[in-house]
């Protein structure tokens, strides 16, 4: 084409009359084309602008889609058009937006494998496709676009950063020429809307991410928030245990869930489960399994498939029952291992490391209140021994503070100062003390830091007691005073005993004191001749006497002591009491003659089979007749009668002698006790007491009746079945 | 001749006494009966008494508080010859009024030498 631009210019001569004309001719073909270049370009930029300004606009895919289109259509005086996205997975391609076609052409048409018709071969090479006339396009064979009353037509890769998402295609129901130009600029705007695609996409990911994260979130903290509260709820660690592992189960949904503890550093010891019975109630250390893995690497172990893992072992129920991964979740407190949770589930499950990270915290916050439960059942478990040990003891433990307020106090306090437990503790000591004495308490010196004790005589029930209290500091290892212990004692009986013991060394020696005077003096008086002839033998004879007093004194007591101390013991023998009587007829032949007396004895003879020991026996009724003929005059009567009456042995022994004096009647049987006619008789005064201690070691008992100028009647009773239980064994 | 009473309810510490006594040329009265102790030395008024402490009835310590507190028979002097041998009983019996306290066993020479000793005093 040629351009031509004509300028005519007249040329006037100074009366201003037109002489000639000058005609300029120019060639502006290149001007307009450059100007229509301009012009398509403007064209062009203000499309690809207002294109821009749509995708931009909008995050939704659909909403780009359309607006595209719309935009297209209209710019290119098309029928309709449609997007294309490809299926990576599956290498389909599906139509997601249509316009201007019926909805049942999209449904035999909308769904195109990759590579085969145009949108396929299309998104396969990333080229685009143009025709004036699908159904006559030589190119393309086999379409269904073929029969379809579309004639223009363009098929325009979407695409994105590194790969095809996709086409887009437009029509016309009429021929159509895309130029080179349109083709351009449809392949822009593919790659405009491929990258806007990619972009919704990218946010689309990132706002489910960010969403499900959220909801993830929101889900563990729910769930940190429920295990924290259920376990400050519950102290009893089996509870505990029980609920962690159940919550456990529930969060990660398992199908089982085992926990294990560790008692010792060689093996694990299952402690709770759900879903699965083990089988087993232990794993070695030995055993590389996930769980003691776990241990020693101290995280968390997830298994995906346990089938791929054949260096592991797995216990049997496991495999048996059809689980498929697993989970060995340690839970520790700091660098210490408590325990081990398996999960299982029946498929695969993945853990991602969030859900580890998230899954560790929660082992942790399980560690610390397990801990925690254990310490505490640990302490209840030692408070309570110790409570046990103090209260079984028979001396009162007391703790105060150093303020001097009760601590604690055991049973045994409660028991010597008749007050309960519960009123005793936290009281001032002073206070409880003021009540029993108005001595000064030993506790305010322990409190000081000085060990102190004391003695001091309460009532309790009317009676007095006497109290022994020995209290030490309690002092930390800063050498700080932080209360005291009191430790009390109920020495009422200790001091009866001291206090007899002191009468009776007191009695002995006094009682000693008087035979020896009879050795001493007579025979001083005897080597300094101040008596001869019958008086001198009448000296000698004194001598003699108490001598042997003195010998009886000495033996009566270490019989008495002997039985005391249980170390002597019953030798039974079958009693033959006309023996026994036999015996003492011989013994006492002499001392009846002597003093006439008449000495009678009955026994009906049916105690066969009666079992005592016949020497004591024997020396308890030598004691009690000797005592009849000592404080009788000449001419008594003495009966002993022996005879059976229900479960005992009786045997009674009366006299016509003096009696005893009433007064003189309680304290009958006291070691050294010696009545009103002491003085007239000779005696040890231990008689009568060592014959209480012969009875009783039989299990029998004594009693004594007396009658002053009438006589007197020692009635023993004695059981049949004599028991060696006083001493035997011990 | 100083007269000197014996009280002890055993026989043979009279006995042993009154021979001792006697031989070195003392007037010697004895008594069994603790009853009958005050009233006897009233009767006897003797110049110094030797009284056993355990006695039936009446003790020695008894008969000695029952003389010091007579102004009769405060002055004679009281030797308790006793089988008490306490620290205490003595205490208690010098309290009483005792002058010298002696404890069994003991010898007869030996009391004899504390009688003339105090008599020789007098």
């Amino acid at each position: 084409m040629l351009f031509r631009f004509f300028y005519a210019s007249p040329i006037r001569d100074t009366e201003g009359r037109v002489t000639y004309v000058l005609e300029l001719l120019r060639d502006v073909t290149e001007r307009v084309r450059r100007e229509f270049e301009l012009k398509r370009r403007n064209q062009e930029l203000t499309l690809l602008n207002s294109l821009a300004t749509i995708i931009n606009r909008s995050l939704k895919a659909d909403e780009v889609f359309s607006n595209v289109l719309d935009k297209l259509v209209e710019t290119f005086g098309m029928d309709g058009g449609g997007f294309f996205l490809l299926d990576e997975k599956r290498k389909i391609l599906e139509c997601t937006f249509h316009k201007g076609i019926s909805e049942q052409f999209v449904r035999e048409a909308g769904r195109v494998k990759l590579g085969e018709d145009i949108p396929g071969k299309v998104a396969l090479t990333g080229k685009p496709i143009t025709t004036e006339d699908v159904s006559t396009d030589e190119r393309v064979l086999r379409s269904i676009l073929k029969h379809s009353g579309i004639k223009g037509y363009c098929c325009i890769p979407v695409r994105g950063k590194e790969r095809i998402l996709g086409v887009f295609c437009l029509f016309k129901f009429e021929e159509h020429f895309f130029t080179e130009d349109e083709e351009r600029i449809l392949t822009s705007v593919g790659e405009m809307t491929g990258l806007a695609l990619e972009n919704i996409r990218l946010y689309e990911g990132i706002k489910e991410m960010f969403r499900s994260q959220q909801e993830r979130r929101q889900k563990e903290k729910e769930f940190l928030l429920k295990l924290t509260s259920t376990f400050a709820s519950v102290e009893d660690i089996n509870d505990l245990i029980k609920e962690a592992t159940e919550l456990l189960f529930e969060f990660v949904q398992a199908d089982a869930i085992m926990f294990w503890e560790l008692p010792d550093e060689k093996s694990l010891s299952i402690r709770y489960t759900k879903g699965i019975a083990p089988g087993i109630s232990t794993i070695s250390f030995d055993t590389t399994c996930p769980e003691v893995y776990s241990i020693e690497m101290k995280k968390p172990i997830p298994i995906f498939d346990i089938a791929d893992y054949e260096r592991f072992y797995f216990i049997d129920a496991l495999k048996i029952e059809g689980f498929k991964s697993l989970l060995a979740l340690p839970v520790m407190v700091g660098d210490k291992v408590l325990g081990v949770f398996t999960v299982a589930h029946r498929v695969h499950r993945k853990y991602d490391d969030d859900e580890l990270h998230f899954l560790r915290t929660v082992a942790d916050v399980f560690g610390v209140a397990y801990e925690r439960s254990y310490l505490y059942e640990k302490r209840m478990l030692e408070k309570g021994l110790a409570e046990a040990i103090l209260n079984t003891i028979s001396e009162g433990v007391c703790t105060v503070s150093s303020t001097g307020r009760i601590i604690s106090v055991n049973k045994a306090v409660e028991r010597l100062l008749g007050e309960s437990v519960v009123s005793l503790v936290g009281q001032h000591y002073k206070d409880v003390f003021r009540r029993f004495s108005n001595k000064e308490c030993p506790v305010g010196n322990a409190l000081q830091g000085k060990e102190s004790e004391g003695e001091f005589m309460i009532l309790r029930d009317g009676e007095p007691h006497i109290i022994k209290i020995q209290s030490l500091p309690l002092i930390d290892p800063s050498g700080r005073i932080y209360g005291a212990v009191q430790v009390m004692r109920d020495i009422t009986k200790e001091k009866e005993i001291d206090r007899m013991r002191t009468d009776l060394i007191r009695s002995v020696s006094h009682e000693f004191r008087t035979p020896l005077s009879a050795i001493v003096g007579l025979t001083e008086m005897l080597l300094d001749k101040e008596v001869q002839g019958e008086r001198a033998d009448l000296y000698l004879k004194t001598i003699l006497e108490e001598g042997l007093r003195l010998s009886e004194m000495v033996s009566d007591l270490l019989n008495i002591s002997k039985i005391e101390s249980g170390k002597d013991r019953l030798i039974l023998t079958e009693i033959d009491f006309n023996e026994i009587v036999d015996t003492i007829k011989t013994l006492f032949a002499r001392s009846f003659h002597k003093k006439k007396i008449e000495f009678d004895f009955k026994y009906d003879g049916t105690l066969d089979g009666f079992m005592a020991d016949r020497d004591k026996l024997l020396k308890m009724l030598t004691i009690i007749i000797d005592n009849s003929v000592k404080y009788s005059d000449t001419g008594a009567k003495i009966s002993l009668k022996i005879r059976p009456h229900e479960g005992y042995v009786i045997i009674e022994l009366s006299d016509t002698g003096w009696g005893i004096p009433e007064k003189d009647l309680p304290y009958i049987g006291e070691r050294f006790y010696r009545g009103r006619h002491a003085s007239v008789t000779k005696g040890t005064g231990l008689g009568i007491a060592l014959c209480k201690e012969i009875v009783q070691l039989h299990g029998g008992s004594i009693h004594i009746k007396s009658k002053l100028g009438k006589g007197t009647t020692v009635t023993i009773l004695l059981p049949r079945e004599v028991k060696n239980a006083k001493n035997n064994g011990n | 001749m100083p007269k000197i009473m014996v009280i002890d309810d055993e026989p043979f510490i009279l006995m042993m006494i009154e021979d001792k006594l006697k031989r070195a040329g003392l007037d010697v009265v004895t008594l069994r009966e603790s009853t009958r102790a005050v009233e006897k030395i009233k009767q006897e008024k003797p110049d110094l008494i030797i009284l056993d402490w355990m006695m039936p009835e009446i003790s020695g310590i008894e008969i000695c508080k029952r003389i010091k507190q007579d102004p009769e028979l405060a002055d004679i002097p009281v030797f308790m010859l006793t089988a008490k041998g306490q620290e205490d009983d003595e205490k208690l019996g010098l309290s009483c009024g005792v002058e010298r306290y002696i404890t069994k066993p003991f010898s007869p020479r030996g009391l004899l030498e504390l009688i003339l000793e105090r008599l020789g005093n007098r």
